[in-house]
């Protein structure tokens, strides 16, 4: 159930990004204005190069937009300074990156696990063997990354991202290094958590596919934001 | 407290990965290498200070070349104090026909002050700790007495012109048992039998010592009356300074045992500093993402410095560990030089060895962990952002500082840490020249090496920096051992073949002038070419120029030495074969009735005499007077009788004087020497051989402890090796699966990888030998004053024990490349990448 129009979760006012370039400023996103309200999935597509990656990083406060406003949970993430945007991620934003992302030196439970006791959480251990279990590799805690396959070190990350119980999660082509076959049961794991969850989806794709089966869909191209009806 | 938790747990982790291998074990070898020398000389400084009253046998001891005016035993005795009689001298002792020379003591009733004598009746039986003296008639005698003359207690033996029967044999004396100083065993005998053995004629060196034992306070008004009467050639030693002899030498051993240790040190340095970058590097992504799911910057950066500094604390510990159970190797080498039982270590040295851990990983692996806490978050999208850009000059700077800081400490002297630091600085400077300009003249031929065998040497080349850094790192603790087994044995041996074979092995002394025309006699009877005999006179610089000179009149120390002691003087007509006159002349027969004196040249630059200065000597209790007419260069090393000061003839007829000859004895005629003692029963025989034994036998346990701390330095390389292979592993990885995956054998992988770590070795043991070469010629030269000669056996050694060790190491570090599938490596660096 989306609790459409009156309780925004991210309301992104008026951003643009700039960079220099040798032939003076280049605009990587421009005058970029949407809302998106709990527990919704938006689906941000684009080609190559459009700009979907460098939106990303600005809505999770990884980078900082030249001008504009994003507010999360009625926070102004960028009036925050970067400690300060960690600690906003940490309780509220779940990551899932193409690349997986797993630290290889930690078991699949221990990188589960990391964001619960950076948060100080208790009992980490047992949340994260409960969340492990929700995605099936309960049997697989101990194994490094480098001992799983693809498929399978994307459902620890999944798993990482949903321990913390965020309210948005944001998945940058999360079946970009996948095989078809495996990528769509790593899509069917994300939605069917995120339902459970009750999360608001932010999903980065070129996959019109996979972008359809989320309930808003936005485009860019060179910077330029529009929503797909 | 929680932060500090996870920070552990996060170390436990780490340590699984197998990442912090060669950081920890880097700090553990230098701590151990530092530690182990570290509780030896504690030890040492412990005994010499709490054990020095043993040492002594008494609270004060005071030295003297001469006998002891009644002032001293009066001023004694009205403070109180209680007195020992003493003195000293090398002498024979004869059983049947065999003599041998001993170190007689003499020693009043109430010895020893303080300590305890300890005697047995047989060899090996147990030890009885006694109070008394040896009964008057009787001696105690020193066990290894008892194989060389074969003796017994019960047994008479021949001290000059009196015989003593063996009470026991003397095991324990204060400041004695053991001691590697002693040449000639040990005779004790009642002061009071002295003077029926006639030993003792003007002129004959003998030293006397007077113990004093009793409270702080009268012992403190004591020293002061001592240092207030300022009589030359009285010296005195309290507990803190008791055995200067010891002392001196110890301090020589630890300053180069605590150089051996620091060079391991900065070794392991380097291998922190190149596993801390790496670790710094295989954790960019880690922080990233911590950045990414909630930690702040100081959260990273309170994150790994915790774990920096437990891994620290840890390999500290453990370090001081090994150093601790290690340095008994040490004792073992070195603790006979002491002569008393060693007390248990203090805290110190533990407590500088985690100082020493904590600060060298501190200096080196914190630059670029802090660095860490700088890495965006946005690098989890943008994986070109957040590379570690630690300046490597930052590290180096903070590293040879900390560095610094440790030798000064360890040196406890500033200047001498600074020297310490410049020079390994200055050798390892010299090693990386070397180092590259070996790689120079390979890389020029790189384009001719398509065999599997020489892509190793290309690889060396490629990676250069790497290369250098560890052909430095074995080529240093190489070079050390290449360099000491030189001293112990090259350079010795060589110097020993250089002395003529003829040149005299037996110096006699102690020949009265009226046994002179005898003793030529007994040379000529036994068909030994009659050497020349040499009149000897004991006299101490009085004034130079009329006016009266003390050692507070210079700084020298050599200077402070020649003006405290009593000279050898003699006189000549005729100037000796070995000598040249460098300014000056020698007189000719006309000089009678002068008054002139030759002095050597090395007296005359100490204190500073010049030619035509009128020099003022005491000798007992008259004075002389003599003009410089020449200042002569000697040649000590001829084996030769040679003296200081020679005067013209006639001038010191009148003096206390007795005689002295160098001579050689071949082996087959050694029973001579029995005869000769019996026929003079005053006089000394010294053996020249067993004096050369003996210092080498110190020498050798010296080089053998310095060698033993060397093997930490060789460790500490292998760290740098390691440290080296984790660097470019990844590079190694993906270069070898690429082969693999285009046609490569393993076979021919593992071929470069040998050539490639063995070169690596034998350059280092080649650039080690060609290092170690250089200063031992230089010590040739220059210390022993002799010419080198090249010993190639060295050079191979060092090549071929580099080779080895380094490749097998090597290749055995870098085995995960031959193990791992190529498309498995490709894929995993595919995916950290």
């Amino acid at each position: 159930m989306v609790e459409k129009k009156t309780n925004p979760l991210l309301v992104v006012n008026e951003l643009n990004k700039n960079v220099s370039s040798p032939n003076g400023q280049l605009s990587l996103l421009s005058d970029i204005n949407f809302n998106i309200y709990k527990a919704e999935s938006v689906a941000i597509i684009g080609p190559s190069g459009a700009g979907k990656s460098t939106l990303l990083g600005i809505l999770a406060g990884l980078d900082v937009p030249s001008s504009g406003k994003v507010m999360l949970d009625d926070q102004d993430i960028f009036s925050l300074d970067e400690d300060g945007r960690a600690v906003l991620r940490g309780k509220m934003i779940g990551f899932v990156f193409q690349s997986f992302q797993l630290l290889p030196s930690l078991t699949a439970l221990e990188n589960i696990m990391l964001p619960l006791e950076l948060l100080q959480m208790k009992n980490p251990a047992d949340t994260a063997h409960q969340v492990l279990d929700r995605v099936g590799l309960s049997k697989r805690s101990s194994h490094y990354p480098r001992q799983l396959s693809g498929g399978e070190q994307q459902r620890i990350a999944i798993a990482r991202a949903f321990a913390v119980q965020p309210k948005l999660l944001l998945a940058d082509e999360p079946t970009g290094n996948l095989d078809k076959k495996t990528g769509e049961k790593i899509i069917d794991l994300l939605f069917s958590l995120n339902e459970q969850e009750k999360t608001t989806l932010i999903l980065v794709t070129h996959d019109t596919g996979l972008a359809s089966r989320c309930q808003r869909n936005f485009h860019i191209d060179a910077g330029k934001f529009s929503e797909i009806d | 407290m929680r932060l500090f938790k996870l920070a552990m747990q996060q170390l436990k982790r780490e340590w699984r990965s197998g990442e912090l291998y060669v950081l920890f074990f880097a700090v553990v070898i230098a701590v151990a290498a530092v530690s182990s020398v570290n509780f030896f000389t504690d030890r040492i400084h412990r005994a010499l200070l709490t054990q020095a009253n043993e040492l002594l046998g008494a609270d004060l001891v005071l030295n003297s070349d001469h006998k002891f005016s009644e002032y001293y035993f009066q001023q004694a005795e009205q403070l109180g104090l209680k007195t020992v009689r003493q003195l000293t001298f090398p002498t024979m002792v004869m059983h049947n026909d065999n003599s041998q020379l001993v170190w007689l003591k003499a020693v009043d009733e109430d010895y020893p002050l303080r300590g305890n004598l300890g005697i047995s009746q047989t060899l090996f039986a147990p030890e009885t700790t006694v109070q008394h003296m040896v009964a008057n008639n009787k001696v105690w005698i020193e066990p290894r007495l008892v194989t060389s003359l074969e003796i017994n207690p019960g047994d008479t033996i021949q001290l000059g012109h009196a015989a003593f029967e063996i009470d026991a044999l003397l095991t324990t004396e204060p400041g004695r048992g053991g001691n590697l100083f002693n040449i000639a065993p040990r005779v004790l005998l009642n002061y009071d039998d002295i003077q029926k053995t006639k030993l003792i004629q003007p002129g004959s060196r003998v030293r006397y010592a007077l113990l004093i034992a009793g409270d702080t306070a009268a012992l403190a008004q004591f020293r002061k009356l001592v240092t207030e009467k300022k009589e030359a050639g009285i010296t005195l030693q309290g507990i803190q300074d008791a055995r200067p002899e010891i002392r001196v030498a110890l301090s020589r051993a630890e300053q180069f045992l605590g150089l051996a240790a620091l060079t391991s040190l900065i070794l392991a340095g380097v291998a922190i500093a190149l596993a801390a970058r790496r670790f710094s590097q295989r954790h960019l992504d880690h922080c990233a993402i911590m950045r990414c799911v909630g930690a702040t910057q100081s959260m990273v950066s309170q994150l790994f410095v915790w774990q920096i500094l437990m891994l620290g604390l840890i390999a500290s510990v453990l370090g001081t560990f090994i150093g601790f159970f290690s340095h008994q190797l040490l004792i073992d080498f070195l603790g006979v030089f002491v002569g008393v039982a060693l007390p248990s270590p203090g805290l110190l040295p533990f407590v500088f060895g985690l100082l020493t851990g904590m600060v060298t990983l501190a200096g080196f692996a914190l630059p670029p962990v802090f660095a860490l806490k700088k890495v965006p978050a946005l690098r989890v999208l943008k994986r070109d952002l957040g590379a570690l850009n630690t300046p490597r000059v930052l590290t180096s700077v903070l590293g040879i500082a900390a560095l610094a800081f440790v030798m000064m400490i360890q040196a406890r002297d500033f200047m001498l840490g600074v020297y310490l630091v410049l020079g390994v600085l200055a050798a390892i400077a010299l090693l990386a020249l070397l180092s590259y300009s070996l790689l120079f003249i390979i890389r020029l031929y790189n384009h001719k090496f398509r065999n599997p065998w020489l892509f190793g040497l290309r690889n060396l080349t490629r990676r250069s920096a790497s290369s250098v850094v560890q052909i430095v790192a074995f080529g240093l603790g190489i070079m050390a051992l290449l360099l000491l087994t030189s001293i112990r044995g090259d350079l010795l041996d060589d110097w020993q073949t250089s002395i003529p074979a003829d040149a005299p092995n037996r110096f006699v002394i102690n020949i009265h002038p009226s046994q002179v025309p005898a003793m030529e006699d007994f040379f000529h009877k036994n068909n030994v070419p009659v050497p020349p005999i040499y009149p000897m006179i004991r006299g101490r610089l009085v004034a130079l120029n009329d006016v009266a000179v003390s050692a507070d009149d210079y700084e020298n120390r050599s200077a402070k030495q020649m003006i405290s002691r009593e000279f050898n003087l003699s006189w000549s007509a005729t100037l000796a074969e070995d000598n040249k006159i460098l300014e000056g002349e020698w007189w000719h027969d006309g000089a009678k009735g002068q008054e002139l004196i030759s002095i050597e040249e090395s007296v005359a630059k100490n204190l500073n005499i010049k030619l035509g200065d009128v020099v003022k000597f005491k000798v007992a209790d008259r004075f002389f007077q003599a003009k410089i007419a020449s200042i002569r260069e000697v040649d000590w090393g001829s084996f030769r009788a040679n003296f200081y000061a020679v005067t013209n003839p006639g001038l010191l007829d009148d003096f206390p004087t007795t005689y002295m000859t160098p001579f050689y004895l071949a082996p087959e005629r050694y029973e001579l020497l029995n005869q000769m003692v019996k026929t003079f029963s005053n006089i000394t025989v010294i053996d020249i051989a067993a004096v050369i034994g003996h210092v080498r036998e110190i020498i050798n346990r010296v080089t053998l402890a310095v060698e033993y701390v060397f093997i930490f330095t060789i460790l500490s390389g292998v760290m740098v090796l390691f440290a080296g292979i984790q660097s470019t592993h990844d590079e190694r990885m993906l270069e070898n699966a690429i082969i693999r995956t285009i046609g490569g054998r393993k076979k021919q992988i593992l071929q470069t990888l040998i050539a490639e770590f063995a070169c690596l070795g034998i350059f280092a043991g080649l650039i080690a030998a060609i290092m170690a070469t250089i200063i031992a010629m230089l010590i040739s030269h220059f210390v022993l004053k002799m010419p080198y000669h090249w010993n190639v056996e060295s050079w191979f050694y060092g090549m071929l024990g580099g080779g080895l060790g380094v490749g097998l190491i090597g290749v055995w570090g870098s085995s995960q490349v031959l193990k791992i599938p190529p498309l498995a490596t490709l894929r995993k660096i595919s995916v950290t990448n």
